[in-house]
């Protein structure tokens, strides 16, 4: 099934039949935003995985814009902006949308309440949580597309949502791959959203990076190792030491942590799946 | 000789089964101690002597009482900015390689996994920790608006440093040292912060695939 870019929620709206004022509520975390129902159907649904819409931002802290101006030479821009604060603007609808969603994300993934976010892909292999954590453009989307390829479930490819107990939960965004050719372009993966999956305990945490030479060779990570490697890459772990760490402790108290340099993302998916298989997460 | 005191201000301690993790919220780096290490650092406390902690490990570890491990231990815990320097300059003089540590341990049976050993990470902002949209390093701007305010306090605190330093020299000739203390803590701190900020610039130029200052 492939995710729909049509913005179901923008039906309902009591403002004008153009103007759209929404809340989104996840996580603990409430984010208006203000637009137009013609620029919401660029926009994915749900606008935040695992969130809930509302036409109320009275209670929002924080109110993202996404609207059209015209520039001094006449040419439509479009513009993102935060509190009113202009972030970005550009001519294409697809990328304005996208860095909306982007920082959308982001500000809930700073300030969400009781889970910890980690910057990885997820996915789910025999009801335990793969993990691949890494910076952007460390290939994780590629990754996770290849475990999808082979049988795994999809539960991220931007976060890896994490709960006290060190449960992930889905952040089901489409999945989206930087082609090399148009690096500021993206295309849709196959996946399909699911907003009933379960909260999983980790099994793995696979540190990899791309590399055109590298070749598959896994070092056993130490629990410590493992707990770093998340906690290099969770957002919040500046402002939330304490239950960053205790949540990211709970996490990798089940898990194997693994770290090696790859190349060609196909060839390396087959050793991990082997890997995972070799390692019995499910045993752990 | 000094006898070695561990940095504990600003730090939050997990325990892990054979680790412990460390995180200095002044510098926001994490530190993942393994059991050795970490129980040097829990005896560093500025009254036992190199000899002393290393009976401590010798009790509780059950590896030769060894001053090499204890020493190699400090280094680790030296390089990873958690114990005040310096601890003895004299120890170079008897400075022993991880490589003789580990054949010492390996003598006496010990576990490979008690040789002292620090991982130590930088912990990321949340720009660092967060894919650019669409690549678009206009996201970036608030984040470099924050480091920018950041190093303007920064700059504040260093312009006042000729005002400190005089406050400080007549601090000590008054042998005030409640004071003396007061504005040493005071530079400390301005000191963290600055290379707090330096760190978030440089991850925002990171992010943006471009070196760092």
């Amino acid at each position: 099934m492939q995710t729909s870019f049509v913005n179901s929620h923008v039906a309902a709206s009591d403002k004008s039949p153009e103007e759209l004022v929404v809340s989104y509520s996840a996580y603990g975390v409430r984010v208006g935003l203000a637009t137009t129902e013609t620029l919401a159907r660029y926009l994915p649904t749900p606008l935040i995985p695992g969130g809930e819409a509302d036409y109320s931002v009275d209670s929002s802290p924080v109110i993202f814009g996404f609207g059209e101006t015209q520039s001094a030479d006449g040419r439509t821009q479009f513009v993102v902006s935060e509190n009113g604060v202009r972030l970005s603007w550009c001519a294409d609808v697809e990328i304005a949308a996208r860095t909306l969603e982007s920082r959308v994300h982001q500000y809930v993934a700073a300030n969400a309440q009781q889970f910890v976010f980690v910057h990885a892909g997820v996915v789910s292999w025999k009801g335990k949580a793969v993990l691949l954590p890494g910076r952007s453009r460390s290939g994780k989307s590629t990754m996770v597309m290849g475990l999808v390829n082979a049988g795994a479930t999809y539960y991220s490819d931007e976060y890896a949502v994490i709960d006290a107990l060190g449960y992930v939960h889905a952040f089901q965004r489409p999945l989206r791959l930087r082609p090399d050719v148009a690096r500021t372009g993206y295309f849709e993966g196959n996946w399909a959203y699911n907003d009933s999956l379960l909260p999983l305990p980790v099994g793995l945490v696979l540190c990899t990076k791309f590399d055109q030479t590298g070749v598959w060779q896994p070092r056993l990570l130490t629990e410590g190792e493992t707990l770093l490697a998340l906690l290099q890459n969770t957002v919040a772990v500046r402002q939330q030491a304490e239950l960053s760490i205790h949540a990211l402790k709970n996490a990798v108290v089940s898990a194997i942590g693994l770290e090696s340099d790859r190349g060609d993302a196909g060839y390396a998916t087959q050793h991990i799946v082997r890997s995972i298989d070799q390692s019995t997460i499910e045993d752990r | 000789m000094n006898n070695p005191r561990a940095i504990r201000d600003n730090i939050f301690t997990e325990s892990l089964a054979n680790e412990t993790i460390l995180y200095d919220k002044a510098n926001h780096r994490a530190h993942s101690l393994n059991k050795t290490v970490a129980m040097v650092w829990e005896a560093a406390d500025g009254d036992k002597s190199i000899d002393e902690i290393a009976g401590i490990l010798h009790d509780r570890l059950g590896i030769p009482k060894d001053r090499s491990v204890v020493l190699l231990a400090l280094e680790e815990l030296e390089t990873a900015g958690l114990i005040e320097a310096p601890i003895d300059v004299n120890r170079i003089a008897e400075h022993t390689s991880r490589r003789e540590v580990i054949r010492k341990l390996g003598l006496a049976g010990a576990s490979a996994a008690l040789v002292p050993f620090v991982v130590s990470v930088v912990a990321p902002t949340p720009a660092m920790a967060s894919s650019p949209a669409a690549g678009n390093p206009q996201q970036y701007v608030s984040e470099l608006q924050l480091i920018e305010a950041d190093i303007a306090k920064n700059a504040n605190a260093y312009a006042n440093n000729a005002t400190a330093q005089k406050d400080l020299n007549a601090a000590i000739a008054a042998g005030n040292q409640g004071l003396v203390d007061q504005i040493l803590g005071n530079k400390a701190g301005a000191q963290a912060q600055f290379t707090a900020a330096a760190t978030d610039f440089n991850g925002v130029l990171a992010a943006l695939g471009l070196p760092p200052l």
